[in-house]
């Protein structure tokens, strides 16, 4: 009996680290698709601005791109919006303007 | 002469008459490239096939804008200029290329070498050497490329070069530091400070490598030193308040704060190098603040007017990661801080770059460098603060005076003790192209003044002061030359005649893609935390089969 209530106590211990593990993994996954998804949004608004008139619309504070154009191509499906700058950083969050490139 | 691109030039010549010869003389100056211990120089020889993208756009009754294989389009408007014929291999000598040099290196040097043409090598009395290709001529199909480097030496040695313009004379001095230390002198103690960019483009190999190579420069640190990390992503933190002395709890609470880093946000680059700035100032340490980013960071103007106000004693020194740090703004930065630019291209070569880097600072050969100035009258020198002087780094100095002493003394700290070079100016001979070098540093020092408060205008009189009496093309001034000899009758039309160039040996096609990628782990995360959580309840089903 106390043998078995051993073996119960180490799988609930397993099972709840398992659970707190996987909670963990899960979580951080979604929360870069999370942010992705929110990026969207916030880059949109930017753009949004930036049509407006004003130069260079940071999307939120701490960012340092900011949107550049508007890329569509409905046959695609395919509606970005393009970001200063071609950095991991900022292609996390869409296409990116290569300064190399011109700046037309 | 016309610039095409950074590397292409085209030269037109008016008209050639039947029958002429035309002689075509360029005259331009170039700073020999040093890297680990060997000088290189890189004559091009060959301009390589270019990719032309874009539609081609032809308008009718328009010549294109120039005589190359391809057309104009609408992406490269000038392809026509950048594209000269290139010949079927097999096709005979074209272009064929003689070449002679007379290298004056202004040190003793263990060998010089031509890395793809064979070449005579005969040395001259005076401590140069003079070039010469084995054959006649050789096809332009390569670029000559001739590389030398010192002798073995365990001192820094100087030379001097100079040139005699109207009534001033012009110098060049250079300061070569020696191939092996000498370990005799004895340490000044450091205050080390390092200021890494955590931001989210850090993310991968980049931080990894700059965490292992500061972990282990943290190891090599004395007793005497102190030692301070700090982060900068949107906000800017320190493990402590100033650089505290290196005891067994500092260190191992610094390593742990360096393995502890991950790199995630934005990049806000200026607080930071506030913060490391605000630690107090003290002449009998050697303070150095290494900044780590990669930073595209534009409040420049910011960044050089802070230093230049709050640098005093202390040494910056920066490293730009990837393909796209701001090149130019890292190096002005180490210049304004007295330091060093490193720039690591290849994110897997960072720790070996910093890790070579971090070693040369624990000593710099000497540093407090000055110039006497007895004997010289009106000398102008540039840069005005000499550079400390590291191992495999020479220190270029350019001078000019009126009249020059038979012999100048340059001071130094070598470690905690005073060193002094003597060195005679006697029999320096004429060089030409000195001036130039001047007037090439005084104008960027006039440029850099626009940081440090001066009024654009004040710059703008001054550098073309500089320019217009050196004629030099600068941001103010540009070359113009004007032909007013018809050669041609007017009535008789002009034909074109396009020169081609032979195909590159061994063009390198993988150094012309070299874009940035990204990525993420959250689909592996989504899965393996899927995968725990069904671990979790086979087991749970387990255990309440056992109860």
């Amino acid at each position: 009996m106390t043998r078995q209530r051993v073996r119960a106590r180490v799988i609930t211990l397993l099972v709840v680290t398992l659970v707190l593990l996987g909670l963990w993994q899960t979580g951080s996954g979604t929360w870069i698709y999370v942010k992705a998804k929110l990026a969207q949004v916030l880059l949109q608004r930017a753009w949004a601005v930036s049509l407006a008139g004003q130069r260079d619309v940071k999307p939120w504070p701490w960012a340092d791109t900011w949107p550049v154009a508007r890329l569509v191509v409905p046959s695609l499906g395919i509606d970005q919006i393009v970001l200063a700058g071609a950095h991991g950083r900022t292609l996390a969050f869409g296409p990116g303007q290569l300064e190399s490139g011109s700046s037309a | 002469m016309e610039q095409e691109r950074p590397n292409i030039f085209t030269t037109s010549v008016a008209n050639i008459g039947p029958g002429e010869r035309i002689i075509v003389e360029i005259e331009y100056q170039e700073t020999v490239r040093y890297d680990q211990g060997t000088f290189q120089l890189r004559f091009p020889m060959a301009v390589g096939q270019r990719f032309i993208s874009g539609t081609p756009v032809i308008v009718e009754d328009q010549d294109p804008n120039g005589s190359g294989t391809m057309l104009d389009t609408d992406r490269v408007p000038d392809a026509s200029r950048i594209t000269p014929p290139v010949q079927k291999p097999g096709q005979g000598p074209i272009n064929p290329v003689s070449l002679s040099l007379a290298l004056t290196p202004g040190f003793p040097i263990a060998k010089v070498e031509s890395l793809f043409h064979p070449v005579i090598v005969i040395p001259d009395p005076d401590g140069g050497y003079h070039i010469s290709l084995k054959k006649d001529a050789v096809p332009a199909d390569r670029d000559f490329q001739l590389t030398w480097s010192p002798a073995p030496s365990t001192e820094p040695a100087a030379t001097i070069l100079t040139e005699q313009r109207d009534v001033e004379t012009y110098a060049m001095l250079m300061l070569v530091p020696p191939t092996q230390q000498s370990n005799a002198a004895p340490h000044r103690p450091r205050d080390l400070t390092f200021v890494i960019d955590t931001s989210g483009s850090m993310a991968g190999p980049s931080i990894e490598q700059a965490k292992a190579s500061l972990a282990a420069a943290l190891t090599r640190l004395t007793t005497q030193d102190r030692v301070n990390v700090t982060q900068f992503n949107n906000t800017v933190r320190s493990v402590f308040s100033s650089p505290q002395p290196v005891t067994t709890s500092a260190l191992r609470k610094a390593i742990r704060y360096v393995e502890g880093l991950s790199a995630d946000g934005g990049t806000e680059m200026l607080p930071a190098l506030r913060q490391a700035l605000k630690s107090p100032q003290d002449s009998t340490r050697r303070q150095q603040i290494v900044l780590i980013t990669d930073g595209q960071v534009g409040n420049e103007d910011e960044l050089f007017e802070l230093l230049h106000h709050r640098l005093g004693t202390r040494r910056v020194f920066t490293i730009g990661i990837g393909s796209t740090p701001n090149s130019h703004l890292m190096r002005k930065t180490a210049e304004f801080g007295r330091g060093t630019f490193t720039y690591v291209e290849n994110v897997s070569a960072v720790k070996d770059k910093l890790d070579a880097l971090f070693k040369k600072l624990e000593r710099p050969v000497l540093n407090d460098i000055q110039l006497d100035r007895t004997g010289w009258t009106d000398l102008e020198q540039y840069p005005s603060n000499i550079a400390d002087l590291y191992e495999g780094e020479p220190i270029v100095l350019a001078l000019k005076a009126t009249s020059l002493p038979d012999q100048t003394i340059l001071r130094g700290q070598m470690g905690t003790q005073p060193w002094s070079l003597p060195l005679p100016m006697k029999h320096t001979t004429n060089r030409g192209g000195i001036s130039i070098y001047w007037a090439r540093q005084k104008i960027s020092a006039l440029m850099d003044e626009a940081f440090t408060g001066a009024a654009e205008e004040t710059v703008r009189k001054g550098v073309l002061n500089v320019a217009l009496v050196y004629h030099l093309v600068s941001k103010y001034t540009s070359l113009v030359a004007v032909d007013i000899t018809a050669a041609r009758p007017l009535s008789k039309p002009a034909t074109e005649l396009p020169q081609g160039t032979k195909s590159l040996e061994g063009q390198d096609k993988t150094a012309m893609i070299g874009l940035p990628k990204t990525g993420t782990n959250g689909q592996l995360q989504l899965l393996l935390g899927l995968l725990l959580l069904a671990g979790a309840a086979l087991l749970w089903r387990k255990r309440s089969m056992l109860a």
